[in-house]
């Protein structure tokens, strides 16, 4: 069984109106490794995803989770 | 870019324009490592294959001078650790970095390997020939560099719509 991260930083960019550009300058990395991240082609390290929830103001859980699948 | 333009990049912006640029760096540098190695092996001696081969060579060696000037900039623009060791703070480029400078490690350490253990034999340097050891180093060295630029540039200019 693979456990794939799975992310919701599409969604929540829309609900708050925000650019990939807007999100990567507030929590302070580059437009790619928003872009990457969002598009499940890397996977951040522990401080980008809390810096993520804290931003939106949610918890970690709400923007990342482990999507189980056979 | 101007210089204007990319003082007022963040850090993680300056820090990925500067790998894009090593990238180039190490493209332009492989390929006037492996234009030098088919000049020593004396393959276009004369006519017109001979310009176009030393025209060649002459912008390789400007692209890499331009792309050393241009890379040599951003000098003081971040972290100096980061600038000298590739070590990056923003985590998208210094996955890349580690990625492509892993590959270029394999590729090289392989090749001189290989180099060492057949080196010194007979059936080699009947093989190879004259300068055979100096001329495969050399392109073990530039295939290295071409892995290393190719992996840097593919990465960071993949596909990212933004929305």
């Amino acid at each position: 069984m693979n456990e794939e991260l799975d992310n919701h930083i599409h969604k929540l960019r829309l609900q708050h109106k925000l650019s990939q550009q807007d999100l990567a300058t507030a929590i302070g990395v580059s437009r790619k490794t928003i872009s990457t991240v969002e598009t499940g082609r890397f996977t951040p390290s522990v401080v980008i995803a809390l810096k993520i929830a804290e931003y939106f103001n949610v918890p970690v859980e709400s923007v990342f989770e482990l999507k189980k699948s056979q | 870019m101007t210089a204007t333009q990319v003082n007022t990049l963040s850090i993680a912006e300056k820090e990925q324009l500067y790998l894009n640029l090593t990238g180039k760096c190490s493209i332009a540098l492989a390929c006037f490592w492996a234009l030098l190695t088919v000049e020593d092996a004396n393959v276009f001696n004369d006519g017109i294959f001979h310009w176009i081969f030393e025209g060649t060579l002459l912008v390789c060696l400007i692209s890499l001078i331009c792309f050393a000037i241009k890379s040599w900039s951003y000098k003081g623009q971040f972290h100096t650790k980061a600038f000298w060791t590739m070590q990056f703070s923003d985590e998208y480029t210094d996955y890349v970095s580690s990625l492509s400078i892993r590959l270029a490690f394999m590729v090289m350490s392989i090749g001189l390997m290989m180099l060492v253990v057949f080196g010194d034999s007979q059936w080699f340097y009947d093989l190879a020939g004259e300068n055979a050891l100096l001329s495969l180093a050399q392109i073990v060295l530039s295939l290295s560099f071409l892995l290393h630029g190719i992996v840097v540039l593919v990465k960071l200019q993949g596909n990212d719509n933004d929305e």
